[in-house]
């Protein structure tokens, strides 16, 4: 798509991006510390990913390849959407391949492919304050990162062990950055928190409403909060996915009818494409082809 | 100082911009990883090209900034007034960057911001320029950003400026960030990388 001329590369005037640019150097040299800057309004409404389309239009450089995911998938509204501002604010390529993208941003997903170095993650972060939930007050949730009081947090863990039986919380999964930061992963499901961990890849996020910018520099000690006697656990599923049969992906649960059909299909669609691809079969593949012709 | 003087910023601005942050963003994220400049832009003497790509791309009207005696030319003086517009400090530890010749690092940087327990982005990002990588002193890193360990060696950091910034690195969460400024190269040591001796 030709880049439209009338906006300034990546869309955001040059001092935004420097003032963007001087945030995420200083999140890189404290990481999981949440850097205040002062996001602009973008031409959507805050949720839709404001925060991190400001980090990708300040790291973006012409010859990058940018890829988009909502939920793991390529192909929906908010990914879509974000894909095509970049086409046509930046001139960029755009790809649905995780191994071809040198800047994937993502609302709510890590890819299940493994990153390699050189790739840039750009999270979409509602509320950065993992505290924020425990403690209203910036004030206060600020001089608890200061004095790393974070005894709060292991409270509302264990409230949820002596409630549930278990640690209830499935997605945005606080974690310890480096031994040092509590850290809002953004909502993604815990089933990604150990790909945070010594990734290779470089980690930005980025919060508009908030605006609040921090960072994960690659090969960095990322810790899923636990407790001796119940460690950290991931989500599980019975069945491998319904269309390639992956057994070590995140599955979604979709509703196929009125009368509680359902079936569980990868949420990383750029996954399940490869794999089915490659040959790879699910038990309900055949049916759903049938269904659909 | 007439227009004939002033040296040129950027080429071509945005790009230019855009390509040199991603390598001072690789860099901070990599520490101690030397990444070759993408872009090589006129110096106003004796600024080599590191610290104009970084004073080029950093700097603007919102920041603070001080440049040691030895490097304030009229010329570098004009250049970071003109292309870029930062505010000059007086003091050098009410400057949000500073650029200095890397001898004078080991008197210069416990006088700088270190930041505040609620606000540690609020330290002072230092620029030191150097003849390039491969010196004498090399010191073994380890941290975010570093697979295992590796290897430093600044050409003209000597055992002063190492344990100056060893002791920056123990102030972690507050403390500098030190980008090394080299003719054809950056690197970045942020506070959060240990320094240790080379086991060599």
């Amino acid at each position: 798509m030709q880049e439209e001329q009338n906006y300034n590369f990546a869309y955001l005037d040059e001092q935004t991006k420097r003032m963007i640019r001087r945030a995420l150097l200083k999140a890189l040299a404290v990481p999981g510390y949440q850097v205040p800057f002062a996001g602009r309004e973008m031409p959507m409404p805050y949720g839709w990913g404001t925060g991190g389309i400001q980090v990708t239009a300040a790291i973006l450089e012409p010859e990058d390849t940018l890829k988009v995911i909502d939920q793991g998938a390529d192909d929906t509204t908010n990914a879509v959407s974000i894909r095509k501002f970049f086409q046509k604010v930046a001139g960029v390529e755009t790809t649905e391949k995780t191994e071809e993208a040198s800047i994937i941003q993502t609302r709510h997903r890590i890819p299940e492919r493994d990153l390699e170095e050189g790739q840039i993650m750009v999270y979409q972060v509602p509320i950065p304050e993992p505290l924020r939930f425990l403690e209203p007050r910036e004030t206060e949730t600020r001089k608890m990162h200061a004095l790393e009081e974070y005894g709060l947090m292991h409270v509302k863990l264990y409230e949820d062990i002596a409630r549930h039986g278990h640690i209830a919380t499935t997605y945005a999964y606080p974690v310890k950055v480096a031994d040092r930061y509590i850290m809002d992963p953004s909502p993604i499901p815990k089933f990604d928190n150990p790909k945070l961990d010594n990734s290779p890849a470089l980690q930005l996020f980025g919060a508009g409403r908030e605006k609040r910018i921090y960072a994960l520099p690659p090969y960095t000690p990322v810790k899923s909060l636990d407790f001796e006697d119940h460690p950290f656990e991931t989500q599980t599923w019975d069945e491998p996915c319904a269309l390639c049969g992956a057994t070590d992906s995140y599955l979604d649960e979709v509703i196929m009818d009125d009368k509680g059909t359902r079936m569980f299909v990868c949420s990383d669609t750029d996954y399940c494409t490869t794999r089915r691809e490659a040959g790879h079969v699910g038990p309900d593949a055949q049916a759903v082809g049938e269904a659909a012709e | 100082m007439t227009v004939q003087e002033l040296t040129p910023g950027f080429s071509d601005p945005v790009r230019d911009a855009a390509v040199s942050f991603r390598c001072l963003l690789n860099a901070m994220s990599r520490p101690g990883l030397v990444r070759a400049l993408p872009v090589q832009p006129d110096c106003p003497a004796p600024f080599n090209a590191g610290a104009t790509v970084i004073a080029l791309s950093l700097l603007d009207a919102d920041t603070t900034v001080w440049v040691a005696d030895s490097l304030a030319s009229p010329v570098v003086t004009a250049h970071i007034a003109f292309h870029t517009g930062a505010k000059p400090v007086a003091t050098v530890g009410d400057a949000a960057f500073v650029f200095a010749p890397i001898a004078e690092l080991p008197e210069l940087l416990p006088q700088l911001s270190i930041g505040t327990p609620e606000y540690p982005d609020r330290a002072a990002t230092l620029i030191a320029l150097v003849d390039g990588f491969g010196g004498a002193e090399e010191r073994r890193l380890s941290g975010p950003g570093i697979d295992g360990n590796t290897e430093m060696a600044p050409i003209g950091l000597n055992a002063a400026g190492w344990d100056v910034l060893a002791m920056n690195a123990g102030l972690f969460p507050l403390g500098v960030d030190t980008f090394f400024a080299g003719p054809s190269s950056v690197a970045a040591l942020p506070r959060s990388t240990r320094i240790s001796p080379n086991a060599a």
